[in-house]
């Protein structure tokens, strides 16, 4: 626990709480969050954990107030951030941001209205994560999974059966999917860095696509900007699109972005 | 034809729709409507390209779509290959061409209208028909290779 002195008195500004479900396999967890980063990963467990963190003076309802249920007959979890109007944030002449909390009565609150999440979970879990402008990170083994942002960022490793992963001006970053993965931006860039067989559909209206492939594996793609450049350093001929390494199948459109294919 | 008209005119729309509810209705339009803007830009845009490719696989005359800033319109890249002068290069190749004497009369009065020689007109229409169909040539790249 941090503790600041504020003229003499330690106050304390990260708070938490953790809530602990035992399961028998793989759910579906479904992630709302306002601002902050949602972390979620998954491993061999039999529970799923969650973390709720803020970091600031009188935040802890946000703590306290956040969601975190789970629904046995629909083997669903629920988290999520107090909804955006049960704090009332004013802006000072020094720039901090501070507020009122309608709901708890708080009269003073300084530093971050961040709510951040660490959830663990079964392997083969499915997931379905919004937010609005929090980073958003995926490890481990997931089933189908769903993820939006607005304007936050998305990093996503390990294994999806299917990803659909959507962003306006967040950058999308994504190191490995089985099965399809569907991502697409506004103005946010897509990394991709390919290591096995996979389907790719990647669309983005301003934001550059990067590609790079694992050496050994056989690149299929179909690559088309409006105005921005395509470019590949692994020559496209007429390689037959089998491999006994895996083939990755990429279909990237593009508005006025750039797409850049390079080997891993 | 500026994008921002279209949206303008949509966010009025749904702020108009929002004036029949209460203050809240009124404040989450808001807040959906700054969400939204982004998102409609890029439909629109969407749609507008999927169009032109739509038109280059069916039409005759390949058109690209313009986009500056707010501002989109639609270019003909025929004409911009047309007006090239398509004729720089040696010319090596011949092809011994079979063809009705009507036709071969046409030819010679559409290449003498644009001012051209026959042998010009007909080497500018075959560039045009090739480099310039479907989607412009540098911004695609499609096959398979071994990484």
């Amino acid at each position: 626990m941090t503790t600041l002195k504020i003229f003499g008195v330690p106050v304390h500004v990260d708070h938490s709480r953790t809530e602990t479900i035992e399961l028998d396999g793989p759910i579906t967890v479904s992630v709302a969050a306002r601002s902050g980063q949602v972390h979620l990963i998954s491993s061999d467990r039999s529970e799923a954990t969650v973390q709720v963190t803020t970091f600031g003076i009188n935040t802890e309802w946000l703590v306290e107030e956040s969601v975190v249920g789970y629904d046995a007959a629909t083997r669903t979890l629920r988290v999520a951030t107090p909804f955006e109007d049960s704090i009332l944030n004013v802006r000072w002449r020094d720039g901090v941001t501070k507020g009122y909390g309608k709901r708890r009565g708080k009269f003073f609150q300084a530093g971050s209205d961040d709510v951040d999440f660490w959830i663990h979970v079964p392997n083969g879990s499915t997931l379905d994560v919004k937010s609005a402008s929090g980073e958003v990170s995926l490890n481990g083994t997931f089933g189908q999974t769903r993820v939006s942002v607005v304007s936050g960022d998305v990093d996503l490793l390990g294994t999806y059966e299917s990803l659909n992963a959507e962003a306006v001006s967040g950058d999308v970053t994504v190191g490995a999917v089985q099965g399809v993965g569907k991502i697409k931006t506004v103005s946010g860039d897509v990394a991709i860095a390919a290591t096995g067989t996979s389907e790719y559909e990647l669309k983005t209206i301003s934001g550059d696509i990067e590609l790079r492939v694992q050496s050994g594996l056989t690149l299929d793609v179909d690559a088309y900007s409006l105005s921005g450049d395509v470019s590949s350093a692994i020559p496209l001929d007429s390689v037959a699109p089998n491999s006994s390494e895996g083939v990755v199948a990429v279909s990237a459109r593009s508005t006025s972005g750039d797409i850049n294919i390079n080997r891993l | 034809m500026l994008l921002s008209t279209w949206v303008d005119q949509f966010r009025d729309q749904l702020r108009g729709i929002a004036q029949l509810g209460d203050a809240t209705t009124q404040r989450t339009t808001e807040h959906l409507i700054a969400t939204s803007t982004p998102l409609l830009r890029s439909a629109l845009t969407e749609a507008f390209a999927e169009l032109v490719a739509e038109c280059n696989e069916t039409s005759e005359r390949s058109i690209h779509l313009v986009m500056q800033g707010d501002n989109v319109s639609l270019g003909f890249t025929e004409d911009a290959v047309a007006s090239e002068p398509s004729t720089s290069g040696e010319k090596n190749a011949r092809i011994a061409l079979r063809l009705t004497d009507e036709l071969k009369q046409s030819i010679d009065q559409a290449a003498a209208q644009s001012g051209w020689s026959t042998n010009t007109w007909i080497i500018n229409t075959l560039h045009a028909k090739t480099a310039s169909r479907g989607i412009r040539p540098g911004n695609r790249l499609r096959g398979t290779g071994r990484a």
